[in-house]
């Protein structure tokens, strides 16, 4: 729902390439989410170690997200980005979109990164498999879920000012047992 | 002279054909840039329509102006005429502790009614007297999305009675008000409290409903000094459910209220209504997307011993959008029945009574508007509503709007349309008898137009800049009048009067830093109003309604620390002239302290600048419906909310 007035979509201008908000959105997001997370001490090799965004496998960014991210910090730690063919080296990621690529679908990606200190990120258009933050497009905004209980598995806390924008939260309450679980086999192996 | 009208006639609200647009506009231009933004400015920004096409409002040539949540929550107000103070292109001068005067590019009075609201694609103009009682309807501040405020015509898309502007309140779907949230305050004028729980069944079904109440009892002051006797205490109930479904989706909504308003002369009037909504969108294959709404609107207002009347609405409409190449179609069309008893009102003075006592009056429209690019830069929206009246048969009102994108942050536009006010059960069913004269009889008033000329400009110098200028030009060839019978009473109403105005609106939007942002707005009425030939001016030009010729804004919010946020409004409003109201100027001050992520303190003060002040005049103005003015006193109010 929502109203309005006749309007007008965005000229179409040859040359000046106007790139698709959509994805100029989602790449401002990326590289805003890990103000938001708080990783295990594990995972930051130093103070002022970088936090690294990785996109894994086809990017749909382009350099929306090296904009994006760009003399950007979090804290102590510059924000860089790595773009990687596949999950191979996705432990040194901080947070990783899950572009899917011709060998791994999205789905081989999460299931692959299970129980890693990462915050994935899929998109509800490359598929239904749902990362910890899942961007989904709703009365033209783009939006998100989050699976909370994932991101306790790779033991993640997610910042309640972002949990209060997501459309969903998969609540880890619920399944603290599980986490609890997951967290005892990583301690194990 | 005619005077006082009786209480209660302006009563009975509710519903226009109306046409809620999936094509929906926030304020951010494409351009913009995006790494400035919160985490909630992105989470808001538009991005595609139903179409899959970027339609940020800088794009839209019109007059817009829009609230956000975030306005509405720093600046505290907590009803909607005062949440609409927000918006540099309305005038919104409080009469009563319950009663506001609202429009957009003059004509402002108690029964104004050259503005059409809606709220969810529901009408609250009512029907029955042309206007809306703004008394009447209340939402939660912390539901609403966003209000689009439009000034200038929008008959083309909203049909009868969008002549000077039109206002859109949408609220926020049920999934975005998850959890319990629960507000209560109180201050040295009223104390006020609310609660919602929004709740999901399953992946699909989200929903919410809410209780709020408040009680206005600390009464204003008249003109004289003595009380005014204007305590007001409302409760209301509601909800709203979203089905999510691949491509569907199902809101069911509705509220149920029950309220009393002190009189000044009477025993307390007592109002009382509910309403149900239900609207299915559908996004077709092809990129296009079906819309279909109906709801059912009631309303009952009372005065024991004096008066009881009913006003039923049932209305349904369709739309379709419907992108053809380079086109993009929106058609659809709607039907409306309202249902009205209006039982005689007899006094020892007086006696009105409608004829007849209990009427239905139905209309239906059909409407296309299409909008293509001419060139890369140049962009044009033509369309149509044919729309049948109850009273005066089909009215055409047309639309033309023309917009021409300079660079990527710019916008000329220009718009030409045709609008109209139709007559009411009021203007055209109403006798008044004083003593043993008839002064009032049943009106021939035909509806009134407008042609409508616009310019406007709006820009982005700076990312953290923007500003729009907007023009226009009103010629009004029939505006509303009484005229007498061969000299003398009855009275009937017509067109006698006619003008044109003109006037320029100005807002800014500056953010001096990331943590402190300024509003400004400014806005300058010419009106050029007369008599026609043979009509005596009975009344004379101040039945159109009572504007000031300018008016100030400047708004300030400033995040003191993450979790403090300050902000600050200050207005001057230009003097009135009948009834007469001297200029003034007045402050707003909230600060907000969010204790912890469940829990936000606030205190809020209005009109702090004076004791009271009068924004509509103390004395009675004639041939309008509506009460007499009062002095408005100065209100602080602390309040406590917890979410979970």
């Amino acid at each position: 729902m929502g109203l309005l007035l006749a309007i007008s979509s965005l000229p179409e201008r040859a040359g000046a390439e106007t790139r698709p908000l959509e994805a100029q959105v989602k790449a401002a997001f990326l590289a805003k989410f890990a103000a938001y997370v708080t990783w295990p001490p594990s995972a930051h090799a130093a103070a002022d170690a970088p936090l690294v965004v990785c996109v894994l496998g086809n990017d749909p960014f382009g350099a929306n997200l090296d904009a994006a991210v760009a003399g950007q910090r979090v804290g102590s730690h510059p924000l860089v980005l790595r773009r990687l063919d596949g999950t191979a080296g996705a432990a040194t990621c901080h947070v990783a979109f899950l572009g899917g690529s011709a060998r791994q679908n999205p789905a081989t990606m999460l299931a692959t990164m299970k129980g890693l200190p990462v915050l994935s990120v899929t998109d509800a258009g490359l598929g239904p498999v749902r990362g910890i933050v899942h961007f989904a497009v709703k009365d033209g905004r783009v939006r998100f879920h989050i699976d909370d209980m994932l991101a306790a598995q790779g033991n993640l806390s997610i910042n309640a000012r972002l949990l209060s924008l997501a459309l969903s939260v998969r609540t880890r309450a619920k399944l603290s047992l599980l986490a609890m679980a997951a967290a005892a086999r990583r301690a194990a192996t | 002279m005619i005077s006082i009208w009786p209480n209660g006639i302006r009563r009975i609200a509710s519903a226009t054909p109306v046409f809620v647009w999936l094509l929906s506009s926030t304020p951010a231009a494409a351009t913009l840039d995006l790494n400035s933004l919160s985490i909630e400015e992105l989470a808001q920004l538009e991005v595609t329509s139903v179409t899959k096409s970027a339609r940020p409002l800088s794009e839209a040539p019109a007059a817009i102006y829009l609230i956000t949540q975030d306005d509405i929550a720093r600046s505290g107000a907590s009803t909607l005429p005062e949440i609409l103070r927000l918006a540099p292109n309305l005038q919104v001068a409080q009469i009563t502790a319950s009663r506001y005067a609202i429009s957009a590019r003059g004509f402002n009075g108690p029964a104004a009614d050259k503005l059409l609201v809606l709220i969810d694609g529901r009408s609250i103009y009512t029907p029955f007297s042309s206007g809306v009682n703004w008394d009447l309807h209340e939402v939660l501040p912390d539901d609403i999305e966003r209000i689009e405020v439009v000034s200038g015509p929008g008959g083309t898309l909203w049909g009868a009675n969008a002549v000077n502007g039109v206002i859109n309140i949408i609220t926020r779907a049920a999934g975005d008000t998850q959890g319990i949230a629960a507000e209560a305050g109180g201050g040295n004028r009223e104390i006020r409290g609310s609660i919602r729980y929004g709740g999901r069944i399953g992946e699909q079904l989200h929903y919410r409903a809410y209780v709020s109440g408040f009680d206005h009892k600390r009464q204003n002051r008249t003109g004289t000094g003595t009380g005014a006797r204007d305590r007001w205490q409302k409760i209301q109930g509601g909800f709203r459910a979203d089905w999510e479904n691949g491509n569907d989706l199902i809101t069911v909504q509705g509220d149920i209220y029950d309220g009393s308003e002190q009189q000044l002369t009477t025993v307390d009037e007592d109002i009382s209504g509910h309403n149900l909504l239900a609207r299915w969108n559908r996004a077709l294959g092809d990129g296009s997307s079906l819309e279909v709404q109906a709801y059912y609107d009631h309303l009952r207002a009372r005065v024991p011993g004096r008066l009881e009347n009913r006003l039923s609405v049932y209305d349904l409409q369709a739309q379709h959008n419907l992108p053809l190449g380079r086109h993009e179609l929106v058609w659809g069309g709607g039907y409306r029945a309202s249902h009205d008893d209006f039982p005689t009102i007899l006094s020892a003075s007086q006696m009105v009574a409608f004829i007849p006592q209990s009427r239905t009056l139905t209309q239906w429209n059909l409407f296309v508007q299409d909008s293509f690019p001419l060139t890369n830069d140049l962009k044009l929206i033509a369309g149509v509503k044919i729309e049948r009246e109850p009273y005066t048969g089909i009215e055409i009102m047309p639309n033309a709007r023309i917009s021409w994108a300079i660079g990527d942050t710019d916008m000329l536009w220009f718009a030409a349309s045709r609008a109209v006010r139709v007559p009411s059960r009021l203007d055209r069913d109403v006798t008044q008898r004083v003593g043993p004269i008839l002064a009032i009889d049943r009106g021939t008033m035909q509806p009134v137009r407008v042609t409508a000329y616009e310019l406007g400009y709006r820009a982005q110098p700076a990312a953290n800049l923007s500003f729009s200028i907007s023009t226009f030009y009103n010629v009004y060839p029939n505006l509303r009048s009484a005229e007498p019978t061969n000299g003398g009473f009855p009275l009937r109403f017509g067109n006698g009067m006619k003008g044109e105005t003109y006037g320029i609106e100005f807002w800014a939007n500056y953010a001096i830093r990331d943590w402190w942002r300024l509003t400004a707005g400014a806005n300058w009425l010419h009106k050029e109003l007369r008599f026609k030939p043979g009509s005596p001016g009975v009344g004379g030009l101040q039945i159109a309604g009572n504007d000031p010729k300018y008016q100030l804004s400047l708004r300030t919010t400033i995040d003191l620390r993450p979790d403090v946020a300050l902000s600050f409004d200050i207005r001057r409003i230009g003097a009135l002239p009948a009834p007469p109201s001297p200029a003034y100027t007045e402050l707003g001050a909230r600060i907000g302290w969010t204790v912890s992520e469940n829990l936000e303190l606030s205190l809020t003060g209005a009109n702090l600048l004076h004791a009271y002040h009068a924004e509509f005049g103390t004395t009675q103005n004639t041939l309008q419906v509506g009460p007499v003015g009062v002095r408005i006193g100065r209100s602080v109010f602390a309040a406590i909310r917890w979410t979970l």
